[in-house]
């Protein structure tokens, strides 16, 4: 079965024109919620970017967009550039090599990531996991992790750093990176239902019935293991519970209204596409799905695991993106990995045009939610944390400037622009990883 | 002969010191220990550490760490004036690991100031590696943090299991690595992301695997009904036949059999004839039936019908229209037919035979309603297999609640079962391999496996799946206890067809083929390595494998063997005539230079190149840490690059490219061994052809270590490694150890690689010696056990 996208995407548009309360929102949710949701979202790409095609020459607003942010034209206004932030607890402060491990545990923690290949890793709780344990249970979804790699298959990732680092930015706690979903079908399956999970009623909940029961049954087993176990195993425990906690949670208030979602007209994906900028496409509009349904309220993406080597055969590109970064000052190297950094500015453009034709009562998608785009390391050969590619999108029912470049003093930490984002979505947080209060400067 | 260690510290900045650098010296101790004059050789070591200390080490640390380290008030509390307390050093690995990392590495000491030699700074590191590694206690066999099963042990735990081979694990999130390997406990981490997978997973296998026969309602949905050009939607959802026509309903049972069919359906009758239905199974007319009924007062009929096949269309028609616009009683002038419901309702009968893994499961069948012998017993012997151990006391009756849960919504006993297999699939007890903490005196002691943990760590170290039947019976008798009954099971084991797990799961990662999925050479040059070939690189890799480890073939064949195996596809690869087809055989390749053995395999060679050209850092790199386990520190930032322009390429060769980039000191030292390393293996290409000429240069595969001793081409290189078995050895138990026992191997581990090593050698340096040992050690049959907290 192959599902053409357009079909798909068609289907999208015209079955989902009803405003998310009214199709989707779990009525509990519906008597509480006076006004559109602010949204958070944290798309990730690796390797660094081409600074000098990245940076806007002018600041404030009316700046000039320069190679890599040309994608972003057609929603000029609707986004600012940030420049000068930067995570100093990604570079080395003596704990060696491994900067791209470091760059993608540290993004939303900006806590120093422990080196170590195997044993007790550990980061830190990431802004994406505390807005979600702040409103997580007002929605079906605490949050959704989306991703286009899976983690390498063996060997090192980074200079002695687990593999777990440079796959994961969003950390549940210090020690439990949150696992992603890189299969579009897969997405589509747990936001909506199985296509071929049809019953009655009746039928529906015995289910929820026996799957409560099913809960209860593990979650006691889970509660004896951990009275008997010690050490490292009782936080192996601990996630277990938490996690099962999470998913009882969902089921017990959303899983019979989301049964009714027959979702007429929209068909699932049939899989992942080859194609990066389809696969990074087709799981944006999952992502655009899940917000505009109101189904979660936290997103985070990485467009490709950070190190990632991948081959840019759709632009012709046969280096490694990670060789690639490594330029060297090389000009040929440097146009190459500026082909890229276009390529993943593209894709991020379709989403964020995609969130700004979705109407809500109080503007578009895209003004009710704070998307940031950007990455971990700012020049790929140098494997410098500070000066930060940064893009900040949407948000301006939340008061986020936009149409301007923004430049921050040197080494600002970007944590400080966590915590003006979880204090816009009324998340109560005075500090993240090396945060020094809200961002001077932002509004 | 403390100082005959030193030629392999300082190749590794990684953390957590692996122990193949500790190669060969403290292997020394522990030949000459015997537990007689064991406390007196531990004050001979550490007097020799003593004196080495005040002679060689003291001099360099006051040189290079004390101008800012020394005292209480040292720059991140660390006091190196501190470091000739060897108890001290003793007492806090963990720090001194990291000092060991931040001086080979060369973060400290910091620009600014005075700069140790690589020499000096392997001499210090040594030092202090081997002050930690006089610690290994060959009775401490480490912490092991519990194991969630991840995805290739999941997938070959259902198969044998429950019998199902359909790779249900194939959309859970990927397993990080740690340490090189997918079954580091630590690594393993569980998110709410995986419970649903596994809820998913767990819905779907049971109920694959436990067919319900159930009778069960299909009513057919109009809306997806295929309507004709007579017939039409009325307004109360029903279907109005206007004219002759035949509509298709689509029908999707669960399994074939005997269903009756219903259908409700109402006329307006007119002319001399009642009106007809027609239904059709497909194309069949199976039944036509007078409809009495009017639309204030429909009829309701039924039939049986046979289904094969699950999904079909029913045809739903009228027979015999009329139409009589004179007639002058209106109601009689036209006749039409009017559908209102279809329901299939079945099945009273199955045709299909349950599915093995159903009646293997269900094995018996309550004699009533109320009965719980039978739904205990199967309930007992799916836990014992489950669990991987037989059920603790309660732990049935909990899951009876179940059973009797579903049983009181009045559902059958298979759904019953069913619903338990289900609980069974995300419990804690399945989805990780508990080993318990009990109630240790001390943190940190150790105790025995029990027969049935022991048996889990086996299975799942050689079959990466649960014990068999025989495994679990060798665990209830305690034979398996025994060395000669741990023995006899290993040996049986390693015959089964299942070893090849080890060869995909752990030979594979080790040699980092695994990649091979990542990997994409550049189409254009080589057009030939579609995916199919890829696979088959890897295949050939484990087969070897597997067959070194089946056959007990010594251990050096790995980079000795004078044959591989071959399928059409890679023999056209490698210039061999005469074997094609999708199978593997073996194949003497004595006469091909450069094959036989891991060096000369293409999967080896292509994860090691980039898509566009070899990479002789990349291979060099790969020798020394696969397979001699002395990985060269990682490149600093900020570096040269080897100039890859097209320019670049067509006016130098690869070794006059790297040849400018190694002119830099900084590079040299580094670069030296790697590159020699590499380009030995330069007559392959980058999808591992033999060749002589790159592009229009003729290849030169000569390089010099920097021992001085030169290599000329893979031959060579096949001499290096076998001169320095014992450190090829060295790395390959270590890596044994650490993906058998799932965690990272320490200083502190290396007397158990040293042991291993010994006795290996000893008897005689086979596969299956090496596999008995690590399974034999105290790594692998005991547990550190850590104190529960109290609560």
């Amino acid at each position: 079965m192959n599902i053409d996208r357009r079909t798909f995407l068609r289907g999208v548009g015209t079955a989902i024109a009803l405003p998310y309360l009214e199709i989707m929102a779990p009525r509990a949710a519906i008597a509480q919620a006076a006004k559109t949701p602010i949204r958070t979202a944290y798309l990730f790409v690796p390797n660094g970017m081409n600074m000098g095609a990245w940076t806007p020459a002018e600041t404030g607003a009316g700046f000039g967009l320069t190679e890599i942010l040309q994608p972003f034209e057609p929603i000029k206004g609707k986004f600012s550039v940030l420049t000068g932030l930067a995570q100093m607890k990604a570079f080395a402060n003596g704990d060696g090599p491994g900067d791209h491990a470091r760059s993608a545990a540290t993004w939303l923690t900006g806590v120093q990531a422990k080196k170590t290949a195997g044993s007790d890793i550990q980061a830190g709780i990431s802004a994406d996991q505390l807005a979600a344990r702040e409103f997580g249970d007002q929605t079906k979804f605490a949050s959704l992790e989306l991703g286009c790699e899976r983690g390498t298959l063996a060997g090192n990732c980074d200079s002695g750093y687990s593999c777990a680092y440079s796959s994961s930015i969003s950390w549940r706690s210090e020690n439990t990176p949150v696992a992603k979903d890189i299969n579009p079908r897969s997405v589509f399956e747990r936001l909506f239902g199985s296509v071929d999970a049809v019953g009655n009623a009746e039928s529906k909940a015995k289910r929820q019935a026996y799957d409560l029961s099913i809960l209860d049954f593990v979650t006691e087993d889970a509660a004896n293991l951990r009275n008997r176990l010690g050490g490292r195993d009782l936080q192996k425990m601990d996630e277990y519970f938490n996690a099962v906690r999470e998913i009882e949670e969902r089921l017990k208030k959303f899983e019979l209204e989301s049964k009714e979602l027959a979702l007429q007209g929209i068909e699932a994906p049939s899989g992942i596409p080859r194609d990066r900028g389809e696969h990074i496409r087709l799981m944006g509009d999952m992502m655009v799905l899940a917000l505009q349904s109101d189904l979660t309220r936290v997103c985070t993406f990485m467009l490709a695991n950070e190190g990632s080597n991948r081959p840019y055969r759709e632009i012709n590109l046969a280096d490694g993106h990670h060789d690639i970064s490594h330029h060297g000052k090389d000009p040929a190297k440097l146009q190459h990995k500026k082909e890229i950094d276009i390529y993943h500015a593209q894709q991020v453009a379709y989403i964020l045009q995609k969130m700004d034709s979705i109407q809500e009562e109080n503007g578009t998608l895209l003004d009710n939610t704070m998307l940031l785009f950007g990455g971990g390391i700012s020049d790929g050969d140098r494997h410098n944390h500070d000066n930060l590619p940064l893009l900040l999108a949407g948000g301006r029912s939340a008061g986020i400037p936009q149409g301007q470049h923004l430049v921050f003093p040197d080494r600002t930490p970007m944590t400080n622009l966590f915590l003006t984002m979880l204090d816009k979505i009324g998340a109560d947080v005075d500090k993240l990883g090396d945060s020094t209060g809200q961002l001077v400067g932002l509004f | 002969m403390l100082n005959g260690s030193a030629r392999k510290l300082g190749a590794n900045a990684m953390v957590g010191l692996p122990l193949s650098i500790l190669a060969g010296m403290v292997g020394i101790f522990s030949v000459l220990a015997s537990p007689v004059d064991q406390p007196s050789q531990d004050a001979q070591t550490r007097k020799g550490l003593e004196v080495e200390f005040k002679k060689s080490i003291k001099p360099l640390v006051d040189q290079f760490c004390l101008p800012c380290h020394n005292g209480p008030d040292s720059p991140k509390g660390v006091d190196l004036s501190q470091l000739s307390n060897i108890d001290g050093i003793i007492k806090d690995p963990a720090r001194y690991e990291k000092v060991i990392s931040i001086v080979r590495s060369q973060v400290m000491p910091p620009p600014s100031m005075d700069q140790p030699s690589k020499d000096q700074r392997e001499e210090i590191v040594g030092w202090i590696q081997r002050v930690l590694a006089s610690q290994c206690d060959l009775n401490n066999p480490g912490k092991v943090t519990i194991r969630r099963l991840n995805r290739a042990e999941y997938n070959n735990t259902i198969r044998d299991l429950v019998g199902l081979d359909y790779n249900p694990a194939k959309d859970f999130p990927s397993d990080d690595i740690g340490n090189g390997f997918d079954n580091i406990g630590d690594v393993l981490s569980i998110s709410p992301l995986h419970l649903e997978k596994y809820m998913a997973a767990a819905r779907e296998i049971s109920e694959r695997a436990i067919r319900v026969d159930e009778v069960k309602t299909y009513r057919a949905a109009f809306d997806t009904a295929k309507l004709g050009e007579n017939s039409r939607r009325g307004s109360d959802n029903e279907i109005v036949f206007f004219s002759n026509d035949i509509i298709k309903l689509p029908v999707d049972v669960e399994s074939d059999g005997q269903y009756m069919v219903k259908v409700v359906a109402g006329a307006d009758q007119a002319g001399p004839e009642i009106a007809k239905l027609i239904v059709l199974n497909g194309q069949h007319a199976i039944q036509i039936i007078e409809i009495n009924g009017t639309r204030a007062k429909p009829t309701e009929v039924k039939f049986p019908i046979e289904i094969k096949g699950r999904s079909f269309d029913l045809g739903v028609g009228f027979m015999n229209d009329f139409y009589d616009p004179k007639n002058p009683d209106p109601n009689k002038r036209d006749r039409n037919l009017f559908v209102y419901a279809v329901e299939v309702i079945g099945p009273t009968s199955s045709s299909e035979p349950l599915p093995k893994s159903h009646t293997e499961i269900i094995f018996t069948h309550p004699s009533s309603a109320t009965d719980l012998d039978a739904p205990r017993a199967v309930l007992t012997r799916l836990i014992s297999r489950a669990y991987r151990r037989p059920p603790d006391i309660g732990e049935v009756d909990r899951l009876l609640e179940i059973y009797k849960l579903v049983r009181s919504k009045g559902d059958s006993y298979e759904r019953a079962i069913q619903v338990c297999l289900q609980a069974v699939l995300v419990n804690p007890h399945f989805l990780f391999r508990v080993e318990l903490d009990n109630t240790p005196k001390n943190d940190g002691e150790a105790r025995p496996l029990d027969a049935y943990e022991l048996a889990s760590r086996l299975s799942y170290f050689l079959w990466s799946s649960m014990p068999d039947d025989k495994l679990f019976e060798a665990a209830r008798q305690g034979t398996i206890l025994t060395p000669e009954g741990l023995e006899a099971e290993v040996k049986r084991m390693l015959a089964n067809p299942k070893s090849l797990a080890l060869a995909e799961n752990f030979a594979l990662q080790w040699l980092q083929v695994q990649r091979i999925s990542e990997v994409s050479p550049d189409p254009t040059l080589f057009p030939r390595a579609d995916k199919e070939l890829l696979q088959s690189m890897a295949t050939e890799t484990s087969t070897f494998f597997n067959y070194i480890v089946r056959e007990n073939r010594p251990i050096m064949e790995l980079i000795t063997a004078d044959y591989t195996f071959l399928n059409g596809r890679l023999a056209a690869l490698y210039g061999v005539k005469n074997v094609s087809g999708d199978y593997f055989e073996k194949v003497q390749v004595s006469n091909l230079p450069g094959r036989g053995g891991l060096l000369g395999m293409a999967s080896i060679l292509t994860v090691t190149s980039n898509p566009n050209r070899t990479s002789p850092v990349k291979r060099g790199k790969w020798v020394m840490e696969a397979i001699l386990g002395t990985p060269p520190p990682p490149q600093p930032p900020n570096v040269g690059v080897l100039l890859d322009s097209k320019e670049a390429i067509t006016t130098k060769n690869i070794r006059e490219r790297m040849d400018l980039h190694r002119a830099d000191p900084a590079c040299f030292s580094c670069h030296k061994p790697l590159d020699a390393l590499g380009f030995s293996m330069e007559n392959f290409d980058a999808i591992g052809r033999w060749r002589t000429m790159d592009g229009t240069f003729p290849v030169d595969a000569s390089g010099e270590m920097p021992s001085g001793r030169k290599l000329d081409g893979v031959a060579d290189l096949e001499k290096l490694i076998v001169d320095r078995k014992d450190d090829f050895l060295q790395a390959l138990i270590e890596k044994m150890l650490t993906y058998a026992t799932g965690r990272a191997m320490t200083a502190a581990d290396q007397c158990h690689v040293d042991a291993i090593m010994e006795t290996v050698e000893k008897k005689g340096g086979t596969m299956q010696d090496l596999i008995l040992e690590v399974v034999k050690s105290d790594v692998f049959t005991k547990k550190g056990v850590s104190k529960v907290p109290v609560k």
